[in-house]
């Protein structure tokens, strides 16, 4: 079996392509789109980026210190980086919540919450 | 305003034949210092990491950085049509969302100019780190494309297996096996054609033949090869290009039981 080159070498760095100032023509964009456009700063951008990255596991429901040790416990190596960040941050919401829980407590409140657990609920 | 010429542009094809089979398209970097790229297979087993200095271009200038998308097979198209005795020039705007390439015979009598559509590519950047490698192989290019070509008829993947007295290369399918070894050769009159090897600490690793056939399409770039190795890190490939740079290949070794984690 073929390891990947990801695996010895990290991440460091994620072009955007929308700052990038060369473009093709043809782009997607969304005119109307009504949820707000909330611009994170570098750290918050880089700990969603690790929210969103499916191989430390699942997000939702934990936050992310909890989602970043079950990656530490399953010997994934996830960036520490993103452990220090959470750890000095501590009492900020924005960084401790992962990427869901940021999202609901910013966009749809409890209705959604009794609906999630509801669904939850039928799960189990 | 980004704008290189480079009087021998057979160099650039070399280099776009180099990687072209490997990536499908890629992002060069350029900036007062030169042109670069690093871009992974699409598989993600393979990086591929290339340096071309400002120093051998003639001139070069770079206003202001700039990442230039590129579909890298139609770029190879385009310099098909560039002869190996022609100048090349790359040009950018600083606006534009296209690139142009200036073929130029020696001469100047003949002047072609192709333009080509630059793209958005998102990318991953790695972090390579600095690594003292237990063995360093020398070796004709030639000779390890050679190697690597044989081998492939016997199976998928080679292990290098690499001591003081010389560097084995062995694979093994369903018709049988090979192994072909090749000896410390330091002292033959011609420097291309040497072997040479600097160890620390022995090291057997297992390679896929797949990306090893695709490194070796930068044979022509460079007569000697140099092979990188430490246990359970990737394999570097690097061949040198000219004076002016390097195109390095990192290939992650294959692990047996990863199927079982």
């Amino acid at each position: 079996m073929a390891s990947k080159i990801t695996g010895h070498f990290k991440v460091i760095k994620t072009s955007d392509p929308s700052t990038s100032k060369k473009k093709s023509k043809c782009k997607v964009e969304i005119i109307d789109d009504d949820t707000p456009i909330i611009p994170l700063n570098k750290d918050l951008e880089y700990l969603r980026q690790f929210d969103l990255d499916f191989q430390y596991g699942p997000c939702t429901g934990i936050t992310r210190l909890e989602r970043w040790q079950r990656a530490e416990k399953f010997g994934l190596n996830p960036p520490v980086a993103v452990r220090d960040l959470i750890n000095s941050h501590c009492h900020d919401n924005q960084y401790t919540c992962g990427l869901v829980k940021t999202r609901m407590k910013n966009a749809f409140s409890s209705y959604i919450l009794v609906i999630f657990s509801l669904w939850q609920g039928f799960e189990i | 305003m980004f704008e290189a010429r480079l009087a021998q542009g057979t160099l650039l094809k070399k280099v776009l034949e180099a990687i072209k089979d490997l990536l499908n398209e890629a992002t060069w970097d350029c900036n007062e210092n030169g042109m670069s790229l690093q871009a992974m297979d699409s598989s993600h087993v393979s990086l591929v990491s290339l340096t071309l200095n400002a120093e051998g271009f003639e001139p070069y200038r770079c206003d202001r950085n700039c990442s230039l998308g590129i579909n890298l097979a139609s770029m190879s198209k385009i310099f098909k049509c560039a002869s190996n005795e022609d100048s090349i020039t790359i040009k950018a705007g600083d606006e534009g969302d296209t690139i142009t390439y200036v073929f130029e015979s020696p001469n100047g009598d003949k002047v072609s100019d192709y333009e080509m559509k630059l793209m958005d590519i998102e990318t991953d950047h790695l972090g390579i780190p600095d690594t003292t490698y237990s063995c360093v192989v020398k070796l004709p290019a030639a000779e390890f494309q050679r190697i690597c070509r044989d081998l492939s008829q016997i199976g998928e993947s080679v292990t290098i297996c690499c001591t003081k007295d010389g560097v084995r290369f062995s694979a093994s399918g369903d018709l049988g096996s090979g192994n072909i070894k090749l000896a410390q050769n330091a002292n033959v009159d011609k420097e291309d054609e040497a072997v040479t090897i600097e160890m620390q600490e022995a090291c057997t690793l297992t390679f896929a033949l797949r990306y090893l056939n695709f490194f070796c399409k930068a044979t022509p770039l460079s007569p000697q090869v140099t092979l990188s190795m430490s246990n359970e890190v990737p394999l570097v490939v690097e061949y040198k290009i000219g004076e002016m740079g390097h195109v390095r290949y990192y290939l992650a070794p294959k692990i047996e039981d990863e199927a079982d984690s």
